[in-house]
């Protein structure tokens, strides 16, 4: 091959394919969304901790542009097991409340609400039983990957009671409180005083946080191959408990389950169980209703994929008729453990 | 299914019984010029216009009353061969048809119109490659499977790509056979071309319904192409040049009409041309660094068969092709210093290879025997293999030099998909008289599929134990037997029909599957130049392909029907009418509905890449499917100006309990209209046109046209301000709108030139010559302004391939 008409020539071929596979972007300034109404976005998350609120806002649709509206004089009535409740009070900010009443486990709740200029909406949701506090058996346990490499963790197998005839559903979540820690300290020549306190160090102290567990630090496990696991980011705070505790969860189902023990392992990295006080971690379970279930679900599903051009879209599920957005209902219950002698001799050993 | 199979037994002792004192013509008919087996060559007493046409082989059987026989065996485009002779016994006549083509014509089909309206046979198109090289290409790479994305029913999928998808079907339900072997990934350079080299390819056949019973094991096309066996009279060969790849064709004689041989290949040079540049760049800026990315494509068809008399042929033919992605990253630099007296001289070597390949091998060993003048045989072993890898592997190496010391450590990983066939068939064609065509016959394929593999390997000079590990799905066998019989029945010169039955079993982990499908078609001719067919065709297919919607990736996994996961099933049947005025035109209108069940689909949410990490069942959701449409089909086959119209009114819907809610949605590719009008131009003697112009409507997609506040992050605190809302983007189902229409204009010339000994052709063309932005992918865009604190939302489009020139050298010798 001749060089002087190689490399001019290879330039001009490789500059054609180039320009032939190269993408051109344009906008799209013509496009036409389907025409639709807004429509009402009801959302409430019932328990029987708290009392009723339920909030009313509208939906933003593209064509005719609209923006979000908080629905303030909207008529949201409440019904259990098909009695009327009542009237829910407006509070602002699209909120609604009934003072002093609290749902009760088992019992079915239907809101329906009419608002001017909207279609009328209404959803339904049954208070879940309480998850009962599982059989939890704790032990160090090794993994040794496929890769080859070997982790050490602690593993707290969780047994639950659940019944055979009906399907629970459950997010599981993690929590402990660290101990306040002072680190970077070293003794000052001159002592000073800073506005506040009198320094005699330059101590900086780590508070005493609360601790949540990353789901990518959490293994979970069963022998049956029927339950699903779905490990999400810490979006979903529908514990009832002071919100800090709410946590990553993971969430499965007993559906196509016939067994009326459930049992799933969790292993937790070390580093999350270090230092913690009082040397305990609280296992949370949130019991879901199949509706809220299912929008968790989803939404943790369209989460997942939603920057991935290689999966299809999640549509998130809804169960408001003729509406948008989640009436469901939660039931939670906490558990605390307190580490094991041989676990904390290993702790110490390894920290 | 007892009714269908009375009435087929009635139909054929029925028609059994008449024989009378008959002999029987057999033989072949091949091209004269390179010995090619004609297929669908008529061969017929020239009076009483009884006949047969050959088969693939060229191979044909035909039983006349003992007498004065005159007669005849024609072809399009060759001259026709007549003969009157006595018949008194059974006689074996090899027929070599000459080529006859006029210089100002041009011919796009051996199948002639009157042939094609007098068939059983509904929904099939074949094609010649010299159709292809005609109708310009994009970046010239002349495309067989892309010219099929031109005729009705068959839909392409996103610009520019060789995916088909047939009468709302999906790409895993074309059973795409090169010489007779399943081919499982038909696309290079990420489906922008098809790995079928037309150089290498004698003819080609798509059926998109009515299936004969000796097709199975797919649901939606069978597409058979058929290698070139070799010229066994002279040797010849072809070469060309073009943007993208070169390619060289040679075929001849070993033995004069003995034994042939064709071979071509094919190769892209991206890779090639851009080295020295990558390695000037390295010279300048590498510091130690040689970095070599590259791509290529390349294919290798070859083909050798013997004669060992008018009854014994033996054939091997072989296939095999890949495309390859790579990094090459070599890297070796050594670091000398000072230090407190102290002299130290480390020398830092490692090496990288990272690919992304994938590709077919495929191979046949065929033995033809003639057993009798009535009884053709076909003895097939076959292999198939296509596999998809991703792969890094390192190597570093650090050497003390003062202290005389090396540190090793490497690092390897890869993930594979694969599936693998191992066949054996016994196809045999039987015709006892010219009212009966019997075809029977047994397939047995060996399946062995892996469905993602990882692989693992480390090694660290430190002491600590190496990694050599291999996990995931591998190598899962599964059985496939099939066995059929089909008859073409001649009941009276007006009606004629294919009756057969096909019986298949697979057997996969335990599991045993069975299917027995009916398969029937009929043809009535209600004048000399018109009929009307109809079809129907139940169909099971043990594969499922799991496809990433967004676009037809080589990521795409074959994957075996299991005890959970069912064989896909569809049922479909076809109604038509075939007309023509005379040898050159062609009119044809078909109406079929077409029933699946069993399809599977990636969950909502799930994808490729969470495929390692456990089971791919549990990843996918298993629905239905419907499509129903018209097809027209106006083509002119022969002379100076030829080509067709193509128009398609369709349907495909879906419909999966898990995704959308369980609506009923539309088929990623359904498209409403589809218009195809092609041309072919024969300009002097030296040059001809090509034109083709497609439209369709645009392919739905997804997108959310609503949102909605979430429950979360504000609930808690009613009486805080509530501009941090969080909100969900919101659609109500998949695919619930649709891009722009699509349309574009091709235009090519070609101008030939006889040299001394070469005939030289250059092509030249352009690819969408209007430079329409056709959408390749619509996706929201969102900007945020820092200064106003506020994000826009932007719907934007990409287009490729907008008026794509292309060139090419061609000569053949």
């Amino acid at each position: 091959m001749n060089h002087k008409i190689y490399s001019p020539l290879s330039l001009a071929i490789a500059i054609l394919v180039l320009l032939g596979l190269s993408a051109c972007e344009t906008l799209i300034d013509d496009f036409e969304y389907e025409k639709k109404p807004s429509r009402l976005v009801v959302n409430a998350i019932l328990n029987p901790d708290s009392v009723i609120n339920i909030h009313v806002s509208s939906s933003r649709t593209y064509n005719p542009p609209g923006s979000f509206k908080l629905i303030e004089n909207a008529i949201v009535e409440l019904f259990e097991n098909n009695n009327p409740l009542g009237q829910l009070n407006s509070i602002g900010n699209g909120y609604y409340s009934l003072p002093n009443t609290y749902p009760q486990e088992n019992a079915t709740y239907k809101v329906v609400v009419v608002a001017d200029g909207y279609e009328s909406v209404w959803a339904e949701t049954t208070i879940p039983r309480k998850a009962e506090n599982p059989q939890v058996e704790q032990r160090m346990h090794t993994t040794t990957y496929e890769q080859g490499y070997t982790v050490t963790r602690m593993e707290y197998n969780l047994t639950y009671e659940v019944p055979i005839t009906q399907a629970v559903f459950y997010g599981t979540s993690i929590s402990s409180q660290k101990q306040e820690m002072a680190v970077f300290c070293e003794e000052l020549e001159t002592p000073y005083f800073d506005g506040y306190y009198y320094r005699t160090d330059t101590c900086y102290y780590v508070p005493a946080e609360p601790l949540i567990v990353l789901t990518q630090y959490i293994s979970t496990y069963s022998n049956s191959s029927l339950i699903k696991f779905l490990k999400s980011w810490g979006e979903y705070q529908t514990s009832s408990f002071d919100e800090n505790y709410s946590a990553e969860k993971v969430y499965f189902s007993s559906q196509n389950y016939s067994s009326n023990k459930l049992s799933l392992a969790l292993r937790i990295d070390y580093y999350y169980l270090f230092d913690n006080l009082n040397n305990e971690i609280t296992i949370w379970t949130d019991s879901f209703d199949e509706v809220l279930y299912k929008f968790m679900y989803s939404l943790a599903k369209k989460y997942e994929v939603d920057d991935s051009p290689f999966a299809e879209k999640v549509s998130v599920y809804s169960n408001v008729n003729g509406g948008l957005g989640i009436f469901g209902s939660s039931n939670s219950t906490g558990h605390v453990i307190q580490y094991d002698d041989e676990f904390l001799e290993s702790l110490k050993s390894n920290y | 299914m007892k009714l269908f199979l009375l009435c087929f037994a009635l139909l054929v002792t029925g028609t059994l019984v008449v024989r009378a004192q008959n002999a029987t013509i057999s033989g072949t008919i091949t091209d004269a010029r390179t010995g090619e087996p004609l297929l669908s060559a008529n061969i017929y007493h020239s009076e009483t216009l009884s006949g047969t046409a050959s088969n693939t082989y060229g191979f044909f059987s035909l039983r006349q009353p003992q007498g004065i026989i005159p007669l005849s065996a024609t072809f399009t485009g060759y001259q026709s061969f007549t003969a009157t002779f006595t018949l008194s016994r059974d006689t074996v006549i090899n027929i070599a048809l000459e080529p006859v083509i006029e210089l100002d014509e041009v011919v796009v089909s051996g199948q002639s119109p009157l042939q094609n309206i007098r068939s059983t046979q509904m929904g099939t198109i074949q094609l010649s490659p010299a159709k292809t090289e005609i109708i310009p290409a994009l970046l010239g790479e002349t495309d067989i499977v892309k010219t099929f994305q031109l005729m009705p029913g068959v839909q392409g999928g996103t610009e520019g790509t060789s995916g088909f998808y047939v009468r709302g079907g999906g790409p895993d339900q074309n059973l795409i056979l090169l010489d007779g072997v399943p081919v499982y990934n038909v696309s290079h350079l990420f489906g922008f071309m098809s790995v079928f080299n037309s150089d290498a390819i004698r003819n080609v056949t798509l059926i998109k319904g009515g299936f004969p019973a000796r097709y199975g094991g797919r649901l939606s096309s069978v597409l058979d192409i058929r290698m070139k066996e070799g010229n066994n009279q002279e040797f010849k060969g072809s070469a060309s040049i073009g943007i993208i790849s070169s390619k060289l064709t040679l075929e001849g004689p070993i033995k004069s009409d003995k034994t042939s041989f064709m071979f071509s290949g094919r190769r892209s040079y991206i890779d090639l041309l851009s080295y020295p540049f990558q390695m000037m760049a390295n010279k300048k800026y590498g510091e130690g660094e040689k970095l070599w990315v590259g791509y290529f494509l390349q294919d290798f068809n070859a083909k050798i068969n013997h004669t060992f008399n008018n009854q014994h042929r033996l054939y091997l033919s072989v296939y095999t092709g890949k495309d390859k992605f790579f990094l090459n990253d070599k890297y070796d630099h050594t670091y000398s210093y000072a230090y407190e007296d102290q002299q130290s001289s480390i020398q830092y070597k490692s090496e990288n290879k990272i690919r992304l390949q994938w590709g077919n091998t495929t191979g046949a060993l065929r033995w033809n025997n003639i057993i009798n003048n009535q009884l053709f045989a076909n003895l097939t072993a076959t292999v198939s293999d296509y596999k998809f890898r991703i792969f890094e592997d390192y190597e570093h190496e650090q050497i003390d030099r003062i202290a005389n010391t090396t540190q090793k450590s490497s690092y390897y990983y890869e993930y594979y998909s694969q599936i693998r066939d191992y066949g054996l068939k016994a196809d045999f064609d039987f015709v006892p008289s010219p009212q009966h065509y019997f075809r029977f016959g047994m397939h047995n394929t060996l399946h062995y599929f892996s469905p993602g593999v990882t692989v693992n390997r480390d090694y660290y000079d430190s002491g600590s134990t190496p990694i050599d590990t291999i996990y995931g799905n591998k190598n899962i066998p599964a059985n496939e037997m099939m066995v059929y019989v089909e008859d073409d029945i001649t009941l009276s010169p007006a009606v004629r029909l294919n009756a057969g039955l096909h019986y298949s079993n697979f057997n996969v982990q335990g599991t045993t599957y069975h299917s027995l499908e009916p398969r029937f078609s009929a043809r009535f001719m209600l004048n000399k130049r018109l009929s009307a067919k109809v079809s129907y065709t139940n169909m099971q297919q043990y594969l499922h392909l799991l496809a990433n919607s967004s676009m037809g990736l080589p990521t795409d996994l074959w994957v075996p029907a299991t005890k959970k996961i069912k064989p896909q099933k569809s049922q479909q049947s076809a109604l038509g009418l075939a007309y023509a005025p005379n040898t050159i035109y062609e009119f044809s209108v078909e109406g079929y509905y077409k029933y699946m069940k069993n399809l599977i689909d990636y969950a909502e949410g799930a994808s490729f890449f969470e495929l390692n990490q456990g089971d791919w069942e549990d990843l996918v959701t298993v629905g239905t499917g419907e499509s129903y449409g018209v097809e027209l089909l106006a083509q002119k086959h022969l002379g100076r100006v030829s080509g067709w119209v193509g128009y398609t009114l369709s349907w495909a819907n879906r419909q999966f309990d898990e995704i959308g809610s369980g609506q009923k949605y539309p088929y990623r590719y359904d498209s409403r209209h589809d218009i195809s009008i092609v041309t072919t131009i024969k300009l002097t003697e030296k040059s001809d046109f090509g034109a083709a112009w497609v439209f369709r409507t645009g392919y739905p997609f997804t997108m959310e046209d609503e949102e909605f506040h979430s429950p979360f992050n504000f609930f808690k605190e009613p009486n805080s301000p509530s501009n941090d809302l969080r909100t969900i983007e919101h659609f109500e189902k998949r695919n619930n709108y649709r891009m722009p229409d699509y349309h574009r204009l091709d235009l090519g010339f070609n101008f030939h030139k006889q040299k001394k000994r070469v005939y030289r052709t250059w092509s030249v063309g352009v690819y969408n010559a209007y430079a329409r932005n056709n959408p390749f992918m619509i996706f929201k865009d969102h900007e945020w302004d820092e200064q106003n604190n506020t994000s826009t939302t932007q719907l934007k489009q990409l287009s490729v391939f907008n008026m794509i020139p292309y060139v090419r050298w061609g000569i053949k010798f």
